[in-house]
C-alpha cells in the first residue's frame, strides 16, 4: 500500500548537509501495525511527517498505491491526506478553545460530511471510549489519558486507512499507556493499518512489525 | 462549517480580552468616523437630485475680472432674462427670481402683521415650470402671469391663514413691505418640499410685478450693468445641449451686450444645478464647501488606516501564538483557504461589534460637533444607505484588516508550526519589519496631528492676546432698521445715550470691526501732486471715536461739521507722507467731494488679523447710517441693560426685531474657521493617539511577553530593574524618534501653510515640535513602561522553570 523509494531528507547547513533520513526504503503492506523505535534524532518523526504527507521536501519517491505523490496535483494530494490519513501525537494537540465534540467534529467538517451523519459518528465514537459524559468539556479539563482518548477519537472520526501517531504515549503513564495501546491493537484488528513512533519497546509488543532507525538509516526490520 | 468558524472565533475573543477590547475600541472609533464622513458627504449630495430632468437645468453665473482681481456671482442682469430664451441656442424654459430678505409681510384687511421674513421671492411662470410644484391650490398654468400676484407654499398657509380652509385663501390680500410696498393677491397654494433642498422659498410673487418699469430704482432690472445676486436667473436647456455649447452662445451674448466696456469685462458662465449646494444658494448663502468634504474624507481615511494597522499590527505579532492551532488544523485536512476564511470570520465577528459600538460613538462625535454641521443634519441609521454603507464596509474593513494576518496564519507549515518553532527567524523578517514600521507611521501621523493643533492654538491665543486698538470688550452693537431714516436713528440715540449705565452711543454705517468692508479711491495733496490709492472707509458720527476708544494721534476729533474727516497711520504712509502736521488741515478728495483732514488715528485692526491694516478714512455721511455702537459703563447688569436698550429700541420701531451683539463676538467670528479646524484636529489627534497608544500597548504586551525569557536570564545575570527598563524601552525611543523625524516635515509645511494665512503671525514655533513629540515619547514611554516593569519584577524562577 505504501512504497518508499530511496528517501533522503537533509537540512543545508553551511559548510555540509546533514542528512536527516538517508536511502529509505520501505514498503507497508495495508493492515500492519508497524512500529519504529530509536533513539532521539535517528527520524523516526521525520519518518512520519514524510508519511502523512505533512513534509514534502526530501528527495526519493513515495508511491501510495500505484500512484507516486510526486507527480500528484495538490488537490489529490490534498484530498488523500485528508481521506486516508489519521493523525496522533504525543502532545495530543488539542484545539483548547474547542469541546471534546467539537474536536472530534473538525476533521469532519473538513472533509465535508452531512450534520446528521456527523452527529452519528461522534456519538459512536464517545461512546466507544466512553466519553458520552464529557463531550461538552474542554481539553484543559481533561487528564492526559483522556485528552489522548479524544485525539485518538479525533484521528479516526474519518475513518482513515492509515493511522499515524508520534509517541501516543509519551506524556501518559503506563496504565494510561496500556490503555491506548489496546485501543490501538483493537483498530488493527479491525484492519486499519497503524505506523507509530515510540521510545519505548513494550508498545511495539502491539504491533506486527519492528523497524528500528538509526542515524537515518533503517537498522533492523522484524516481524513480531 | 461557517457556525463552527463563528463558534471559535467568539470563543477567541473572549478568551483574549486585551486583544479583543483594543481591537473593538480601535476599530469602532475608525468606523464611527467613516460613517459620520460618509452621512455628511452623503447629505451634501442629496441636496436636489429629485427634480424632473435635474440634469439640464443650469443657473446663471456672471463672472467680472479686472485682470488682477476676478468676481464671480450667481446672479444675472435683468435684461439677460428677457433676451435669453431667444438668443442662446438650445434653451427649453427659462425662470426668473428675484429674492427678499427681511421682508415685512401682513393681512391689511385683518390687519395682522407677521414681522420680518426670509424666504420671499419674485418669480416667474417660468421658474415653475422648470420647478413644478405639488399645487394644492390654483391654477398653474395662469399663476404668476399678472402683476401682483403671489403663490404661497404650505407652511406660509399655516403662518398667514391658520386654521381656514384652502379654498377661502385664494383672492386674499398679502402686503410686502421691504424698502418697497407690494400688495399681491394670492392666487395658490404650493406643497413644500419634503427632500432635502436649497429651495426654501416660502412666498412667490409674480416677477411682472417689478419687471415694470416705474420700479426701475428699486430693483435696476433694466440695466446690464446692474448686477445684484438677489436677480437670479435659472434655464432649462433642451435635450442633447451640451454645457460647452451653452457657454459659447453665453460668450456671444456677453460680447454683444457689453462692447463698450470700459473697465474689466463681463462674461457669463453656467452652474449645473449639482453643483447649487456648494455654490452661493438662493439667498446668497454660502454653499456647503467641497475643500471641508476633502478635508473630511482625508482625515477619515487617516483614522480608518491607522486603526487597521493596528489591527494588522497587532494580529501578525500574536499570530505566532495561533500558530499550533494552525498546525493542527492542516493536520487534520484544513486548507489554506479554510483555514482564511476562518480567521477572516474571526475579524467579521471583530468589525460588526466595532461597527455597533462605533454608531455609538458616532452619534455622541456628532452630538459634540453638532453646530458644526449642517442644519437639518441627521444620522437615519436605518436608511437604506447606511444599511448598505455599513454591510459593505464591514466587508472591506474586514477585507483591509484581516487578510495580511489571515495570509501569515494559514501559510505556517503545519510539521513546524507544531514543534512551535520559530518562523524564518534567522532570515531578514518581514513581519516584524512591518510591524516596525507601522508602528512608526501609526506615530508619525499622530505627531503631526498634535503639533499642528499646538501650533494653530498658539496662533490663535497670539491673536486674542494682541491688542487690536480699540476697547473691544464693552461695545455693543445692533443693526438699524434698513433705511428707516436718520431722524429715527438719531432719536434712539439720544434715548439711548441717557440711560445710566450708557457711557456714549454712536451711529455709524458700520461697527468698528465688521466682515463687511467699504474701499474707495482717494486723492491726497502730496507736495505739488496728488496721491491717488485706495483706502478702506467707515461712515461714523462725531462720537464714533469716544465709543470705540480709538486713539488720537494728533489733531482733534470730528465734529458735527461733515466735511470733516479722519484718517490712520497706514493712510500717511501710503501717501508718502511723514509728518502728521502736512496732511492736517489739508483738503483729499473722497465719496465724490472734497474733506478736511482734522485728526490723524492710531492704526487698529478694523478686520481681522489675517489682512495688513489698511488706510482708513472716517468720514460722515448720517444718511447711511445702519448701525448703532453703545459703549456700556463698567459694574452694570447686562441682561437688564440690554432689555432696556431692547425696549427703548421698539419705542421708535414698532414692528422690528433687534439684536445686540458684543463687538469681541464679531472680532471672534473672524477666526471662527480656524477654531474650528483645530477643534476638528484635536479631535483627529486625540483620535489618532488614542488609536496608536492601544496598538503599542497590545504590541509591547506581546513582544515583552516574548522577551520572558531573555529578562529572566538578564535578571539572574545581575541587571538591575532600571537596566531591564531601559534595554526594553530603547527600542521604542528609537522608533518615536524615527516617528519625529518623519513627522517633523509635513508638520512644518502644513504649520507654514496655516501661519501664512494670517499677516499677524508667531514665528514658526519650533519648540514645539519637540514638545509634541517629547509628550508622544512619554506616553509611549509609560506605556511600555508598565509592561516592561511588570516583566522586570517577575521572578525568574517562575518563567525559566518551564524550560
Amino acid at each position: 500500500m505504501i512504497q518508499l523509494k530511496e528517501i533522503d531528507k537533509y537540512i543545508e547547513s553551511r559548510f555540509q548537509r546533514i542528512f536527516l533520513l538517508k536511502g529509505i526504503h520501505l514498503e507497508i503492506k495495508e493492515g500492519e501495525f508497524l512500529t519504529l523505535m530509536g533513539p532521539s534524532g535517528a527520524g523516526k518523526s521525520t519518518l512520519l511527517n514524510i508519511l502523512g504527507l505533512l513534509d514534502e521536501e526530501y528527495e526519493g519517491d513515495y508511491f501510495f498505491g500505484e500512484k507516486n505523490i510526486r507527480s500528484m496535483k495538490e488537490r489529490e494530494r490534498s484530498s488523500l491526506h485528508k481521506s486516508e490519513f489519521g493523525y496522533i501525537f504525543q502532545a495530543y494537540h488539542l484545539i483548547d478553545e474547542l469541546t471534546v465534540y467539537e474536536n472530534i467534529e473538525t476533521p469532519l467538517l473538513y472533509r465535508k460530511v452531512s450534520s446528521s451523519e456527523r452527529k452519528s459518528i461522534i456519538a459512536e465514537l464517545l461512546d466507544r471510549f466512553n466519553m458520552v459524559a464529557k463531550k461538552d468539556l474542554f481539553p484543559a479539563q481533561l487528564s492526559g489519558g483522556q485528552q489522548q482518548l479524544v485525539g485518538i477519537a479525533r484521528a479516526i472520526a474519518g475513518r482513515p486507512r492509515v493511522l499515524l501517531a508520534d509517541e501516543p504515549t509519551g506524556n501518559l503513564h503506563s496504565a494510561q499507556a496500556k490503555e491506548i495501546m489496546e485501543v490501538f491493537q483493537e483498530l488493527h484488528r479491525e484492519g486499519t493499518t497503524i505506523i507509530q513512533a515510540t521510545h519505548a519497546r513494550e508498545n511495539a509488543d502491539y504491533g506486527s512489525r519492528l523497524i528500528n532507525l538509526l542515524d537515518g538509516k533503517i537498522e533492523s526490520d522484524e516481524k513480531i | 462549517m461557517l457556525k463552527n468558524y463563528f463558534k471559535i472565533a467568539w470563543r477567541n475573543l473572549l478568551r483574549n480580552k486585551v486583544r479583543t477590547t483594543i481591537h473593538i475600541l480601535g476599530l469602532s472609533l475608525g468606523i464611527a468616523i467613516c460613517f459620520l464622513i460618509f452621512n455628511i458627504v452623503w447629505h451634501a449630495y442629496s441636496f436636489d437630485n429629485f427634480h424632473p430632468d435635474g440634469d439640464r437645468i443650469y443657473r446663471i453665473v456672471t463672472e467680472n475680472d479686472y485682470g488682477e482681481m476676478k468676481y464671480s456671482y450667481p446672479a444675472a442682469p435683468g435684461p439677460l432674462g428677457e433676451v435669453l430664451d431667444q438668443e442662446l441656442a438650445g434653451i427649453e424654459q427659462v425662470g426668473r427670481i428675484y429674492n427678499l430678505g427681511e421682508t415685512h409681510a401682513s393681512i391689511p384687511d385683518e390687519n395682522k402683521n407677521f414681522g420680518r421674513k426670509d424666504y420671499i421671492t419674485f418669480a416667474d411662470p417660468g421658474f415653475f415650470k422648470i420647478f413644478p410644484r405639488t399645487w394644492l391650490a390654483g391654477n398653474p398654468e395662469t399663476a404668476l402671469k399678472e402683476p401682483n400676484q403671489v403663490v404661497i407654499s404650505e407652511k406660509s398657509l399655516q403662518t398667514y391663514f391658520p386654521n381656514q380652509s384652502i379654498d377661502q385663501i385664494i383672492g386674499k390680500e398679502l402686503r410686502f413691505v421691504d424698502a418697497d410696498t407690494i400688495m399681491a393677491t394670492v392666487v395658490g397654494v404650493v406643497e413644500d418640499y419634503q427632500e432635502n433642498t436649497d429651495f426654501i422659498f416660502q412666498d412667490f410673487i409674480s416677477f411682472s410685478t417689478i419687471a415694470k418699469n416705474e420700479k426701475e430704482d428699486w430693483y435696476g432690472l433694466h440695466s446690464w450693468t446692474n448686477i445684484n445676486s438677489s436677480s437670479q436667473l435659472f434655464f432649462k436647456s433642451s435635450l442633447g445641449t451640451t454645457a460647452a455649447s451653452l457657454k459659447q452662445g453665453l460668450k456671444g451674448i456677453a460680447g454683444k451686450y457689453y462692447a463698450d466696456e470700459e473697465e474689466g469685462s463681463t462674461t457669463f458662465d453656467v452652474e449645473a444645478l449639482s453643483e447649487l449646494h456648494f455654490s452661493y444658494g438662493l439667498i446668497n448663502e454660502a454653499g456647503a464647501s467641497k475643500q471641508l468634504i476633502k478635508g473630511l474624507l482625508i482625515i477619515g481615511a487617516i483614522i480608518l488606516i491607522l486603526a487597521c494597522l493596528n489591527f494588522i499590527n497587532l494580529e501578525t505579532a500574536q499570530a505566532i501564538g495561533r500558530a499550533k492551532e494552525v498546525g493542527i488544523r492542516k493536520t487534520l485536512g484544513g486548507n489554506k483557504l479554510q483555514l482564511m476564511f476562518q480567521f477572516l470570520a474571526e475579524t467579521y465577528l471583530l468589525v460588526l461589534g466595532a461597527t455597533l459600538l462605533g454608531l455609538l460613538f458616532s452619534d455622541l462625535i456628532m452630538k459634540t460637533f453638532q453646530s458644526y454641521l449642517p442644519e437639518g443634519f441627521s444620522l437615519p441609521y436605518l436608511a437604506a444607505y447606511n444599511l448598505v454603507f455599513l454591510f459593505f464596509f464591514g466587508i472591506v474593513l474586514t477585507l483591509i484588516s484581516g487578510v495580511y494576518p489571515a495570509l501569515i496564519l494559514a501559510n505556517y507549515q503545519p510539521q513546524r508550526a507544531l514543534k512551535a518553532e520559530k518562523m524564518g527567524s534567522s532570515k531578514f523578517s518581514f513581519g516584524v519589519f512591518l510591524r516596525k514600521n507601522l508602528t512608526v507611521l501609526q506615530f508619525t501621523v499622530s505627531m503631526v496631528f498634535l503639533i499642528l493643533v499646538m501650533v494653530i492654538g498658539s496662533q490663535l491665543k497670539y491673536i486674542s492676546s494682541q491688542p487690536v486698538g480699540f476697547d473691544k470688550d464693552a461695545v455693543v452693537y445692533a443693526y438699524l432698521p434698513f433705511m428707516a431714516g436718520f431722524e429715527k436713528a438719531s432719536l434712539y440715540q439720544d434715548q439711548v445715550s441717557q440711560m445710566s449705565f450708557v457711557e456714549g452711543a454712536s451711529l455709524g454705517g458700520d461697527a468698528i470691526s465688521s466682515s463687511g468692508i467699504w474701499t474707495s479711491d482717494v486723492s491726497v495733496p502730496v507736495d505739488t501732486t496728488e496721491a491717488e490709492f485706495f483706502t478702506q472707509v467707515k461712515n461714523v458720527d462725531s462720537s464714533f471715536v469716544k465709543v470705540n476708544g480709538v486713539e488720537i494721534l494728533s489733531g482733534r476729533n470730528l465734529t458735527q461739521n461733515r466735511t470733516e474727516v479722519l484718517v490712520n497711520e497706514s493712510f500717511m504712509k501710503e501717501a508718502g507722507i511723514s509728518s502728521p502736521q502736512e496732511i492736517l488741515g489739508s483738503s483729499i478728495t473722497i465719496g465724490g467731494g472734497p474733506k478736511s483732514v482734522v485728526g490723524i488715528m492710531k492704526d487698529f485692526n478694523s478686520r481681522s488679523l489675517k489682512e495688513e491694516i489698511m488706510p482708513m478714512v472716517f468720514l460722515q455721511n448720517p444718511d447711511y447710517y445702519n448701525v448703532i455702537s453703545i459703549k456700556l459703563g463698567k459694574g452694570i447688569n447686562l441682561e437688564s441693560a440690554l432689555q432696556s436698550l431692547k425696549e427703548s429700541f421698539l419705542g421708535v420701531y414698532p414692528y422690528e426685531e433687534v439684536d445686540f451683539r458684543f463687538l469681541d463676538e464679531e472680532i471672534a467670528q473672524f477666526y471662527e474657521e480656524d477654531v474650528r479646524i483645530q477643534k476638528i484636529l484635536s479631535f483627529s489627534s486625540i483620535l489618532a493617539i488614542v488609536i496608536s497608544g492601544m496598538g503599542l500597548f497590545g504590541l509591547s504586551s506581546f513582544t515583552i511577553s516574548q522577551r520572558l525569557k531573555e529578562i529572566s536570564l538578564r535578571k539572574i545575570l545581575g541587571a538591575s530593574i532600571p537596566q531591564l527598563l531601559a534595554l526594553i524601552s530603547k527600542e521604542y525611543v528609537i522608533l518615536t524618534g524615527i516617528a519625529f523625524l518623519l513627522a517633523s516635515a509635513p508638520a512644518y509645511w502644513l504649520a507654514k501653510q496655516f501661519l501664512q494665512s494670517y499677516a499677524y503671525r508667531i514665528a514658526m514655533p519650533y519648540f514645539q515640535f519637540f514638545l509634541g513629540g517629547g509628550m508622544l515619547l512619554t506616553l509611549c514611554l509609560l506605556i511600555v513602561g508598565v509592561h516592561s516593569y511588570l516583566a522586570s519584577t517577575s521572578n525568574p524562577a517562575e518563567v525559566l522553570k518551564d524550560e
